[in-house]
């Protein structure tokens, strides 16, 4: 009973919400495909959007209001469910949709997990093959891919949001910490959306994408992933960025003030952790359970790409509450020594409290600038992390100083790439007239039609151009695939072009123009598919 | 986050239309004003797609806009935003950073001075030394790279540079295309 109830709960907030945004953008990728029916390969495409499209859309408009009516929405769901069977027999999507029909349908208790995260996998997994063609095409509308994006935003800025989430955060003790599993991944967001409007700046869209991104990795996805998931190919790194500029930017916001205001706090804690102690050994579950999910989703947050996965979380919670029970009659003012050697910090249950509190690890030293040091210290070495993704042959190199000397090479390299590509088509044009329109040809579009999906103009006048992209865009998502293994492995049957691209990469440690030819040839000539293109940029470079 | 297709796609838009402004702006240019023309158009387009989130997309406009003569230019190219995302915003911001870390620095100098004077004799240098010598060497050049790296601290560089390389790699991508197409385009 309680089950279904969180069940349906569950699905009340996030999926439908998801789901909405989801319907938004299709719409608008469905309108701009019926405005520009130029290539026979839309045609493939395009029934499928419209059936699905379709059916969507009759459901976009009921749920658009009523979020908090939980019968009204599970029979929409099973509604919706039904139509994409429908659509699914009839379309490229079946395979996805059957074991998800199947699985919801059933909805028993048993199945309960399955439930919760069959749906949420569902929009994921219908949209991609459709979704991710569109998506990698660049999508018709220029700035509306924004759509999936910024409908996030709106969601997150939802003002239903906030009942929602304290909603959330009130359920039952046991069940609750049972299903930390599940819904420690909600709490994740929920802290991230309150605290949000608090922070009240523009990078809402940027945090609500992290949570759902770490739970991506880490477990089935969660309702918003449903938005963000149809890009999974988004450069990784970016948006676990995003969140860690979204963690700094709060952080930030307070600058000095937020760090000095941890070091007060840190005397608070001490404070505190007596008084921690007989809540804790009390054992009130409702006192533990936000701290407990706050402490899983602090973790979350720190780390952006932990292995740990959420049974680690549960694991951790159930320890710390067996020591905070053995501790409990210790008197000991430290408090602050953990069993296991994770970092933890914990954000009060209010969200407007600002600064970090953290916890000293057993054995290190407990004032507050060191503490507030080793923040610094881990903020900073997450961010190398995520740079070692970015920067190609960085993976091998460890120490802060060659990790640094990559990252100047290679950016050295890249402005002068700039510098070069503009020379050269500062030679190239006589004028600075460029034509775009002149630059649509045939040849053109042959060079580049080797990929399987099609290509969806926006602009006519830009289409030129675009037809490049497709094969350009590999080369920066590849970068990336390392992190999403998981995720890319379904993508990459799409992308033939990658692997070659991958190559072109790192090909460009030192580029001066004395050896361009030789770097262009050997970055180039990989790609088999651009030969045409870039042969003719080599002799083009032998005249200069 | 923006995925790189539409980072891509508004880096292109605004890119053209800052070529199409230059070429109206001055006809008959050398080979080298043409150049900079091209990498001044493509410079700013790509700090402006980021729209002033981040530090060295404002640092790069505020550059870009100091001389005169590119001033206009970068004006039009930004339109209406111009107002937001030059001069102002970028010098208090880089005063207050800068202020910050001279008194940090000239703190650390008086804490230094008091240590010579009492300890004459000097440690050899520890390989913790080294290697933080090391890092900070590589994090001044690191800052003279990034456009307006020098007024930042170590975490906004490292982030900082996140951001900018990948727009670096973004505009290299869509610079490289335009130049492959109008190869092929003047070949044939």
């Amino acid at each position: 009973m309680e089950n279904q109830f969180f069940l349906n709960a569950g699905i009340q907030s996030h999926p439908m919400s998801a789901w909405q945004s989801l319907f938004a953008a299709m719409e608008i990728h469905t309108t701009e495909l019926n405005c520009s029916p130029d290539q026979s390969q839309d045609c493939f495409m395009n029934p499928n959007w419209e059936q699905f499209d379709s059916a969507l859309s009759s459901m976009v408009s009921s749920p658009a209001a009523s979020n908090s009516n939980i019968s009204n929405e599970s029979f929409i769901i099973r509604e919706l469910i039904s139509k994409l069977g429908s659509i699914g027999n009839s379309g490229e999507i079946s395979p996805h949709s059957q074991p998800f029909l199947a699985s919801y349908i059933n909805g028993n208790n048993s199945t309960n997990t399955s439930c919760y995260s069959t749906p949420l996998n569902s929009p994921p997994k219908l949209n991609l093959p459709l979704m991710d063609n569109l998506v990698k095409e660049k999508l018709p509308s220029l700035g509306k891919s924004m759509g999936l994006n910024s409908s996030v935003a709106d969601f997150s800025a939802d003002p239903g949001f906030a009942e929602r989430a304290a909603k959330f955060s009130c359920f039952g003790s046991s069940s609750f910490n049972g299903r930390t599993t599940q819904f420690g991944l909600n709490t994740n967001e929920i802290s991230a959306y309150r605290s949000n409007p608090l922070t009240a700046n523009v990078k809402l869209p940027r945090v609500s994408s992290s949570p759902s991104l770490k739970a991506m990795g880490s477990q089935g996805p969660v309702a918003v992933q449903g938005a963000n998931k149809n890009s999974p190919w988004q450069d990784r790194s970016e948006l676990a960025n995003s969140q860690e500029a979204s963690n700094v930017s709060e952080q930030n916001h307070n600058g000095d003030p937020g760090l000095k205001a941890s070091k007060d706090s840190n005397p608070r804690k001490r404070k505190a952790g007596p008084k921690a102690k007989p809540k804790e050994t009390s054992a009130s579950p409702p006192a533990n359970t936000p701290k407990v999910s706050e402490l899983n989703e602090e973790r979350n947050e720190k780390r952006c790409k932990s292995s740990e996965s959420k049974g680690n979380g549960n694991g951790f919670v159930i320890s710390e509450e067996e020591a905070k029970g053995s501790n409990g009659n210790a008197g000991d003012e430290k408090q602050n020594k953990t069993n296991n050697n994770n970092d933890t910090t914990t954000k009060p249950p209010e969200p407007p409290k600002d600064y970090i509190h953290v916890r000293a690890r057993r054995g290190q030293a407990t004032d507050s600038h060191s503490l507030a040091e080793r923040v610094r210290r881990e903020k900073i070495s997450e961010r190398m992390k995520l740079l070692q993704n970015l920067v190609p042959g960085c993976n091998k190199v460890t120490g802060k100083a060659l990790m640094l000397d990559e990252i100047i090479n290679y950016v050295q390299s890249l402005q002068r790439q700039v510098e070069f590509l503009s020379m050269k088509l500062a030679s190239v044009n006589t004028s600075l007239d460029f034509n775009v329109d002149s630059l649509m040809s045939k040849d053109i579009f042959q060079s580049n039609n080797t990929l399987p999906h099609p290509i969806f103009p926006i602009d006519s006048s830009a289409s030129a151009i675009f037809g490049h992209q497709p094969q350009q865009n590999p080369a920066l998502q590849c970068s990336v695939d390392p992190l999403e293994t998981g995720i890319c492995s379904n993508l990459n049957t799409h992308l033939p072009p990658i692997n070659q691209f991958t190559e072109t990469v790192p090909q460009y440690p030192t580029f001066c123009e004395g050896d361009l030819q030789t770097v262009v040839q050997m970055g180039f000539g990989q790609n088999p598919s651009q030969e045409m293109g870039f042969q003719g940029s080599n002799q083009m470079k032998v005249e200069l | 986050m923006r995925p790189p297709s539409s980072l891509k796609k508004e880096f292109l838009k605004k890119w053209i239309k800052g070529l199409q402004i230059c070429s109206t702006l001055k006809k008959n240019m050398s080979i080298l004003e043409r150049k900079k023309a091209i990498k001044l158009s493509a410079d700013v387009a790509m700090a402006s797609a980021r729209n002033g989130t981040t530090c060295w997309s404002r640092a790069l406009i505020a550059n870009a806009s100091k001389y005169g003569s590119d001033k206009h230019l970068v004006e039009q190219i930004l339109g209406p935003e111009s107002e937001r995302l030059t001069a102002k915003n970028v010098y208090t911001g880089a005063l207050v950073c800068n202020k910050r870390m001279r008194s940090k620095k000239i703190l650390k100098r008086s804490y230094g001075i008091r240590r010579t004077r009492k300890y004459a004799p000097r440690a050899a240098p520890a390989s913790s030394n080294i290697a933080k010598w090391l890092v900070r060497k590589r994090t001044k050049v690191l800052k003279s790279l990034i456009p307006g790296g020098e007024f930042m601290n170590e975490f906004c560089l490292i982030e900082e540079t996140l951001d900018y390389v990948i727009s670096l790699r973004a505009q290299v991508d869509v610079m490289r295309s335009l130049a492959t197409a109008s190869e092929l385009v003047n070949h044939n």
